[in-house]
Formats: structure tokens, C-alpha cells, sequence
């Protein structure tokens, strides 16, 4: 009896899982037989295609603003590095490079800034505060000398806004005071254009103003063998850094000469223009006023060549006096550089030598 | 057939505001390069005080110092002529247009061609 019992139960559970099998064929069958098979390959092409679109526009997006982000965070990090080494808020620096970038991305956005690669990498971070007292900071270093005291002199690096210029030349006084400026108004034409390459500038006159004006000696540098640094550019330091310094000047002087015979050029040009005009106007018996105005016109620009003029010369005297003091300076203390710089050890006290 | 007309004058003057408003760009520019180079060559001449080098070399560096804020300052007078120069081409402009832009205007929209000037001239 109980055999009988297990056989039926048996039986029961294969016909049962038989029955389940045929059942779930079947409907497998008719499944694939309703499934659309045309075209899978394009299908599956497809999808590869999309996927591989996404993966390249996540690609390119993260590049691009790592791009972007990074190097404003390092100048981020060096800021607030620097902040932290000079005793400023980290914060502070901080925030003041990020507004930079924004300020930067916003002009770029608005089209006031064309070179795109203005965007990612913002200015210098804020300069150290040098170990001075706020009076010597470089916001006002019209008269450095009358308001640093030694030793508490900004370096020269941070000079970025140009002050005034000092006064007339005193060298009875080492410190100049701002002139009685007039500044012009802000020009309303447009930019000149570049101007026309001026000649090569005739030898200097000679520094007529130099304490001593010998002849530069043979092994004294050549002017203008350097392109010009920005102002600046140059912390005097030592004997290398000035001489380095008043060749620098050189160049600047030299260009500053040959920018001034260019501007001479083209007024005398307008001036040939202008009395051609007036020449003409007066043959067309114009009125007494308008021929006036045109001749007041060309005495200004008679005016204006001239200031050119002297602005040339001056240039080239200021040339020669650099030229000059550059060689007084290697002449004195050239050979002692050269001495310190092969001794092994460094120089003591100035007064422990020449006895 | 005159000289010059009145369109060659003012085209002429038009010209020369432009070029003398060039000329007014560069001068400030030129101004703010020295200034810069001035107040560079003064903290250079206290730094070489600071080391202290030799009167002499003192010396020649102030008179560097002070041959560049000689041109610092002639620099600013040079663009106060530029600006002032440009304000007289324009207002030579402006008054020459104010006198014979109105005969001009209508002698060029006259049906006839104008008369002898001392016909116009010649008033009661």
C-alpha cells in the first residue's frame, strides 16, 4: 500500500513537471516565431554607435573642464600657499583668484576679451606682502626714497602701477618728487597705426651728464644686445643686476629715441600736408579767420615736432649716459664679482679687504 | 576753377584729426611707459644706496635716474601739445564747416551755377 502511494506521487510530480516543460516550449516557440529578427545587425550597430557617442562626449566634456578647472586651482593653492607663508587670510587670496578667473571668463563671454587663453589661467596670484611697513608698499612708489625707509623698500618686481614720474632732474637730491602732471585727456580717434620702422640711431652723443665720462672700455657690453625686460623686470641686487639693469635702460632709451624720430617723421609729413592746404586756401581767397585756423594748426604742429625733437635727442643722451655708467660699473667692480665668483667662499665683511 | 574747394579743405582737416588723434594715443602711451621707467630708475638708485656702492657709481646712476624723469616730464609736456593739437584740428574743423558748410550746401543745390562771389559779396 504505501509503495503504491509513493509510485502515484511519483507519477503525479513527472506528469506534472512534463506537462509544465511542454507548456513553456510551447510558448518559447511562439515567441520566437513572433520576434521580429530583420535588420539586427544595423540594430546592434546602432547601439554600439550611441554608446560609443555618449562615451566620447563625456570624454571631451570632462577634458575640457579639467582644463579649465585645474589650472585655476593651482593658482588656487599657490595663493593660499603664499597667503599662508606671509601671514594673510588663505581665504581671502583665495577668493581674490577665483573673481580674477570669473572676471576673466565673463569678459571673454561678452567679447571684450579675445584671446581665449586668457580664461584658464588668471594673473599672478596676489604678490607676497614684502616684510615693509604700508607706507612702502608699491601703490605709492612716486617718491620711494622719502617714504621707505632703508631696508624697507618693496623689491622692484612688484612695481605694476606706474605712478607719476618724479620731478626735473635735482641730483643734489636722491628722492624726486611727483611733477605738477597734466595729464592728457583719454584719446578719442583710434589707435595709431604702427608706426614706420625707424632708421638704426647714429652713435650716441656721449653722456654729457655722466660724473665720468670715459670711453667705454673694449670688453664693455654691447648696447642693445638684449631685447628690453618689462619695467621692472630687473631687482637690483648687486653689481651683475645693475650693470643687467642699465643695459636694459639702454635699450629702452634707444627705443624710446627711435619711437620719437619716427613721431618727427610723420608730423613733418602733416605739416607739408597742412602748408600745401593753406597755400591753396589762401589762392582761393579764403576768409581771414579760416586762413587762421589752418596756420594755427600748423604752429602747433611746428610745436609738437619740435618737443619730438628734443625728445629724440634726449633719448640718445640718455642712451649714452646708461652705456656709460654700465661700463664705470664693470670697470669698478667688475674684476672684485670676478673674484668672489671664483673664491670658494663668500666675501666677509668689505672692510676685512684692502689694507 | 579754385585752389582748393571746401570739401579738399575739410577732407584735409578730417585727415588730420586722425592722424593727430593717433598721434595723442601714442604720446600717452609713451607718457606712461616713462613714468613707469622714472619711478623703476628711482627705486634702482635706492637699492644701489642701500648696497652701498661707491659715490661714483652713486652718482652716475642718479644721473641716469634723473636724465629719465627729465624725459618722464618731457614726455607729459609732448602729450599735452598732442591733445592740445587735436582739439585746435578739430575745432578748426568745426568753425571752418560753421562759416562755409551752409554756401556750400547751397550753391550744391542751386538750380544754376553761383555767380561771382562779390555778387554775394557786395551786400546793401
Amino acid at each position: 500500500m504505501e509503495m503504491l502511494a509513493i509510485f502515484l506521487v511519483v507519477w503525479a510530480f513527472g506528469h506534472g513537471v512534463g506537462t509544465g516543460s511542454d507548456a513553456v516550449k510551447k510558448d518559447h516557440k511562439a515567441r520566437s516565431e513572433a520576434m521580429d529578427r530583420t535588420n539586427t545587425g544595423a540594430k546592434v550597430a546602432t547601439g554600439l554607435v550611441t554608446g560609443a557617442t555618449a562615451a566620447q562626449t563625456f570624454v571631451k566634456g570632462f577634458g575640457q573642464g579639467w582644463s579649465e578647472a585645474w589650472p585655476v586651482r593651482r593658482e588656487v593653492m599657490e595663493a593660499r600657499r603664499e597667503a599662508r607663508r606671509t601671514g594673510q587670510d588663505p581665504g581671502a587670496a583665495q577668493a581674490q583668484v577665483i573673481n580674477t578667473a570669473r572676471d576673466l571668463r565673463g569678459q571673454v563671454i561678452a567679447g571684450t576679451v579675445v584671446d581665449p587663453a586668457a580664461v584658464p589661467v588668471p594673473p599672478a596670484a596676489p604678490a607676497p606682502a614684502p616684510a615693509a611697513p604700508p607706507t612702502a608698499a608699491p601703490a605709492a612708489p612716486a617718491a620711494p626714497a622719502a617714504a621707505a625707509p632703508t631696508g624697507g623698500r618693496p623689491p622692484l618686481h612688484v612695481v605694476k602701477n606706474p605712478p607719476e614720474p618724479p620731478a626735473a632732474p635735482t641730483p643734489a637730491a636722491p628722492a624726486n618728487p611727483a611733477p605738477p602732471v597734466t595729464a592728457p585727456a583719454a584719446p578719442t580717434t583710434p589707435p595709431p597705426a604702427a608706426p614706420a620702422a625707424a632708421p638704426a640711431p647714429a652713435a650716441t652723443t656721449g653722456g654729457t651728464g655722466t660724473t665720468t665720462p670715459a670711453a667705454a672700455p673694449a670688453s664693455a657690453p654691447a648696447q642693445r644686445s638684449a631685447p628690453m625686460a618689462k619695467p621692472g623686470a630687473i631687482e637690483v641686487n648687486g653689481v651683475d643686476s645693475l650693470i643687467a639693469w642699465l643695459l636694459d635702460a639702454v635699450n629702452f632709451a634707444n627705443r624710446e629715441a627711435d619711437d620719437a624720430t619716427a613721431a618727427v617723421r610723420r608730423i613733418g609729413g602733416l605739416e607739408q600736408r597742412l602748408d600745401a592746404v593753406h597755400a591753396a586756401a589762401l589762392a582761393s581767397k579764403y576768409d581771414a579767420k579760416t586762413l587762421a585756423e589752418i596756420a594755427s594748426v600748423r604752429e602747433q604742429l611746428g610745436g609738437l615736432r619740435k618737443s619730438r625733437e628734443e625728445d629724440a635727442a634726449t633719448g640718445r643722451d640718455c642712451a649714452a649716459n646708461c652705456n656709460t655708467s654700465a661700463s664705470n660699473v664693470q670697470k669698478r667692480h667688475g674684476a672684485i664679482q670676478e673674484a668672489v665668483g671664483a673664491s670658494t667662499a663668500p666675501m666677509a665683511q668689505t672692510s676685512t679687504y684692502g689694507d | 576753377m579754385a585752389e582748393i574747394t571746401y570739401a579738399q579743405v575739410q577732407a584735409a582737416l578730417a585727415k588730420l584729426v586722425a592722424e593727430t588723434g593717433a598721434e595723442v594715443t601714442a604720446a600717452a602711451q609713451r607718457r606712461s611707459r616713462l613714468a613707469a621707467k622714472a619711478t623703476e630708475a628711482s627705486v634702482v638708485y635706492d637699492r644701489t644706496t642701500d648696497l652701498k656702492f661707491d659715490v661714483l657709481t652713486l652718482s652716475d646712476v642718479g644721473t641716469v635716474r634723473d636724465r629719465l624723469a627729465g624725459q618722464a616730464v618731457s614726455a607729459v609736456a609732448a602729450a599735452n601739445a598732442a591733445n592740445d593739437l587735436n582739439a585746435t584740428a578739430r575745432s578748426a574743423a568745426k568753425a571752418i564747416e560753421q562759416r562755409h558748410g551752409g554756401i556750400n550746401s547751397a550753391v550744391a543745390s542751386a538750380t544754376v551755377p553761383a555767380a561771382h562771389e562779390s555778387a554775394y559779396n557786395n551786400r546793401l
